[in-house]
């Protein structure tokens, strides 16, 4: 449950970290108009994102940096603030009070099981309350997880009857609650996806957005001189392409959920130098900016095969097995995304150098750029009409 | 032409790609190979298959527990014509040994062949005799039985290079070799050799210079390290661990058409290489942990090479 609540901060430290950060960068603060149709999705450029995080720069910085030094999820936890925003935020739109599962006796719990089958079934373990071996761990997840899929647990039951689970194989001392422990912040992840295609992170955007207008004015008014607002983007070769702002926020979310998750210094590294490259102007895609260039395009090529397909790439997943997870949500950006991860295998792996790879591999990336950009506009136009 | 026996094999006995893959690349890895399963489930065949297919001199050996050395090494006879004492080789002299139910035979024997195995060369009666190249020994055992069985101790496991789980086939599986368990049957008799042993020869050679990115090695020793690291692990994975993990991992990639190694060549083999020489904490094992669940998460934790 410790790992729940800290994701659910975690989810929304960004955003928590620009409100508190709100007064004290008049000289960086770039007024985010909504740049969509009232009433419509928000479709936000990755400059919106970028000119947030710029926006936030440097407490929210400040922030990651403690979260990506903090190492244990107490020290992440102290910060109440993000806890209670993220509380409220989740459970005005989606109902879904993750808090209160933690403070719930078993028997609360069950009773928020929708379906009979599985509360009955969990009844029954909860009262033999005998050994659960990690076969029968595997089976019950799994069973659990199907009837969430099929729609007859609710995401709040789903997440009551992992709860219980979680708390029978700890009685038993079993390793296995971990396992059962990732299922819920999966399950988190799902619900905060669910709740962004509902525009809930839209909605977060736009109240950041009236914030920092209100934030802009206090400035004026108090004749403090504000600096550039000018907002360089990235370099055409390397520039991020337009996905929506839930996507990419999502992106961020998962990379801080994975990284508290699984305590990777690997990921936390990434995310670190990936806050580097965003507040450098022009700078290179991704923070590999001292990585070589086919490196660099597949990491960038990923991030934006992340904001499509909404898969994200964990930290032990591996190139191929990337590739064979999207395979079929990119459509027609899958040919050029599988042709450059063949380019950085042969360059990764194989030692396969020269000019000719590098601009094979800038092909197979410009391509993907110039495809997701007519994907994005034909959203948007589906959208407008 | 390694590739053409996988299919061939593949094509004959039914779901049983990734076995056959791992203990081709266990031959090209120059090391031995451990099929376990319940009986009943093609270890044999599909040893036997594979021996088909290459060119070479195929022995088999069924363990019992009166079987002695001499009877897998071999030993010197008196020959009543000429007078004199003449080796007899056993059948460890082949290249390719099918060793069934290994589990049955003393730890006498046991040791007699796994040193074999391991020096590649077997002393009879103080004359020592190189095995002839390629060498390996494909053993099997059934896990289940614990009456009139040896278990190998952990120190002898760790000398194959790969513990092969054969399990059952799916319900898809079992269908088809009920409907073709005589055709396949027959296909395995009628096998015609695809390579020959000069052909095998260059294929561990192929295999042994297949690259190694300096960031694979440090993938393995991660992902070997990790395993030391494991609460539930009493005994992790040794260097010889890793050596093998390497091995397998060139020979995966080299039966995959490929010069070169990628995480995904360690991840392949990095079950069948590990899991046998990792002992876990009585508690843990007790609780029903397995080895191959303990790697599989440390799969799931070591990052991959990056960027």
């Amino acid at each position: 449950m410790l790992r729940l609540i800290a994701l659910t901060m975690l989810v929304f430290i960004l955003p928590v970290s620009a409100l508190a950060s709100q007064s004290s960068q008049a000289d960086s603060v770039e007024v985010l108009e909504s740049r969509h149709t009232p009433g419509f999705p928000g479709i936000l450029n990755v400059s919106s994102i970028s000119d947030l995080l710029k926006v936030a720069s440097p407490d929210m910085r400040r922030a990651l940096e403690r979260l990506l030094e903090c190492g244990t999820l107490e020290c992440v936890e102290q910060d109440e603030l993000s806890a209670r925003i993220v509380q409220s935020l989740l459970y005005n739109s989606t109902g879904f009070n993750v808090s209160s599962l933690n403070t719930m006796n078993n028997k609360e719990l069950l009773s928020l099981i929708n379906d009979t089958s599985i509360r009955g079934l969990l009844e029954a373990l909860n009262t033999t309350g005998g050994y659960v071996s990690p076969s029968d761990v595997d089976k019950l997840v799994a069973t659990l997880e199907d009837a969430y899929r099929r729609g007859s647990l609710s995401p709040q039951a789903y997440m009551a009857a992992l709860e219980i689970l979680k708390r029978i194989i700890e009685r038993t001392g079993s390793p296995e609650s971990s396992y059962v422990e990732r299922k819920q912040v999966e399950a988190l992840r799902d619900i905060i996806v669910e709740a962004s295609k509902r525009g809930l992170l839209s909605e977060l955007i736009e109240r950041l957005s009236a914030l920092y207008r209100e934030s802009q004015a206090l400035s004026l008014s108090s004749n403090v001189e504000r600096g550039n607002l000018e907002i360089k983007g990235p370099s055409v070769r390397f520039e991020l392409p337009s996905v929506s702002s839930d996507i990419v926020l999502l992106f961020l979310l998962a990379i801080l959920a994975s990284l508290i998750l699984f305590n990777s210094q690997r990921l936390g590294a990434l995310l670190g130098s990936m806050l580097g490259s965003i507040t450098k102007e022009g700078g290179s895609v991704g923070g590999l900016g001292g990585a070589p260039l086919v490196p660099r395009l597949y990491w960038s090529s990923v991030k934006i095969v992340e904001g499509v397909s909404g898969v994200v790439m964990g930290v032990s997943t591996t190139h191929r097995e990337y590739l064979a997870d999207v395979q079929s949500r990119l459509g027609n950006l899958i040919v050029p995304f599988e042709n450059l991860t063949l380019s950085y295998e042969l360059y990764r792996y194989a030692g396969l150098r020269g000019r000719e790879v590098e601009e094979q591999a800038l092909r197979f990336y410009n391509e993907l750029v110039e495809l997701r950009g007519r994907r994005v506009h034909d959203i948007g136009r589906g959208r407008e009409s | 032409m390694i590739s053409v026996v996988v299919e061939k094999a593949s094509s004959i006995l039914v779901e049983r790609d990734s076995e056959v893959r791992l203990i081709l690349a266990s031959l090209l890895a120059r090391g031995h190979a451990l099929l376990e399963g319940v009986p009943g489930v093609a270890k044999t065949y599909t040893a036997k298959t594979i021996a088909s297919l290459l060119n070479l001199t195929f022995k088999r050996i069924q363990m019992t527990p009166d079987l002695l050395p001499s009877d897998v090494t071999g030993g010197f006879v008196f020959d009543q014509k000429t007078g004199e004492f003449k080796l007899r080789k056993g059948p460890i002299f082949a290249n390719i040994l099918l060793v069934d139910e290994i589990n049955r035979a003393s730890p006498r024997t046991q040791s007699a062949l796994l040193e074999a195995m391991q020096e590649r060369q077997v002393t009879v009666e103080g004359v020592t005799m190189p095995l002839e190249e390629p060498f390996m020994v494909i053993a099997t055992q059934n896990p289940i039985e614990f009456e009139g069985v040896f278990p190998l101790p952990e120190a002898q496991l760790d000398r194959f290079i790969a513990r092969i789980p054969v399990g059952y086939p799916s319900t898809k599986g079992f269908i088809e070799i009920l409907r073709r368990a005589d055709e396949i049957e027959e296909a395995i008799l009628n096998l015609k050799p695809i390579m020959s042993r000069e052909d095998v020869l260059e294929a561990i050679r192929g295999a042994s210079s297949v690259r190694v990115d300096d960031s694979i090695y440090e993938y393995i020793a991660r992902i070997v390290e990790e395993s030391r690291r494991h609460p539930s692990v009493k005994l992790g994975g040794s260097p010889r661990a890793g050596i093998a993990i390497v091995r397998l991992a060139k020979a995966w990639a080299y039966i995959s058409n490929r010069s070169y190694v990628i995480p995904d060549d360690v991840k392949a083999v990095a079950i069948p290489a590990l899991a046998h020489r990792i002992i876990l904490n009585p508690e843990y094992e007790v609780e029903g942990v397995k080895p191959e669940a303990v790697i599989k998460e440390v799969l799931g934790k070591v990052p991959v090479p990056r960027p």
